[in-house]
């Protein structure tokens, strides 16, 4: 066996071991993903002062994740030699539903519901 | 013996026949040297690597709770976060790649495309920031601040709690 066909097992093993073991731990729930659709938020009536609720900016940015690698892993595997090339507009649009992901939880987790921080700064 | 002990015996002895494979194994004399610092780094990178994967594997190293972050206010083993999670499928598509293109090109790519970079960045940048809003949504519970308000006839605590 040679050096090249060493790395290649190798590389195959740890790097199939750790995503498989990763994966596999998340299939039996040893990895948890309770709650990954639902973001807190602060809640004046809640004791620890957040609430959970289903998010749908969580929602979308999960499926958009799901399609860009899924997009670019099938590229890959179509032509295995190069980087595929990475659309502007997809990244653009990837980039767009992190801003949706990240501006929804600043605005829950530092604001609250939008109806109850308008009440609050109301006069 | 110690596991310690254990994994310096095997290392070594592993390092060992590595070198003597490639001594007896075919090929030019002159190569011979080269081949066997091959090998050698091979076996040590891969047991370096084995040894964490069966940790993983046996729960001696705890990973259950790689993809949680904690509820602020609350003491409960927090839920599932999103920007954990994107960033690991970012992070497994992309190293599934480069070990495809690693192995058909036979060799490492000639360069990187920015926009694989930027795809990273962008992931990677949103799991920070999603830290930050964490920590700031903790930091203004933990912050509560106490009052204690004396009457004549009685004596009453009200903690009063400041939201961020």
């Amino acid at each position: 066996m040679s050096p090249a066909q060493l790395a290649y097992w190798e590389g195959l093993v740890l790097i199939g071991g750790i995503f498989g073991i990763i994966f596999w731990k998340m299939f039996t729930g040893a990895i948890s993903l309770k709650y990954l659709l639902h973001g807190d938020q602060l809640d004046s009536k809640s004791p620890s002062g957040y609430s959970t609720f289903v998010s749908p900016g969580r929602t979308q940015l999960l499926l958009f994740t799901i399609f860009v690698a899924g997009h670019y892993l099938i590229q890959v595997i179509h032509d295995p030699t190069v980087f595929p090339q990475v659309p502007t507009s997809l990244l653009v649009g990837l980039g767009g539903s992190h801003a949706v992901y990240l501006g929804g939880k600043a605005q829950s987790m530092l604001m609250g519901p939008l109806k109850d921080f308008l009440r609050r700064t109301q006069p | 013996m110690s596991k310690t002990a254990q994994f310096w015996l095997s290392l070594v002895g592993a390092i060992a026949v590595a070198f003597l494979i490639a001594y007896w194994g075919p090929g030019k004399i002159e190569d011979r040297p080269r081949l066997a610092i091959e090998y050698g780094g091979l076996i040590m990178i891969f047991l370096f690597g084995f040894i964490i994967l069966v940790g993983i594997a046996s729960g001696e190293i705890n990973i259950s709770r790689i993809l949680e972050e904690k509820t602020p206010g609350s003491n409960d083993p927090g839920a599932a976060s999103m920007s954990r999670f994107q960033l690991l499928i970012f992070t497994f598509v992309i190293a599934i790649s480069l070990f495809l293109i690693v192995v058909n090109k036979g060799g490492f790519p000639d360069k990187i495309p920015p926009e694989i970079l930027t795809l990273l960045g962008i992931s990677a940048s949103t799991y920070a920031v999603s830290k930050g809003i964490q920590s700031s949504a903790s930091n203004g519970t933990t912050s509560s601040s106490s009052t204690t308000t004396t009457t004549p006839t009685a004596t009453s605590t009200t903690t009063t709690t400041t939201k961020p």
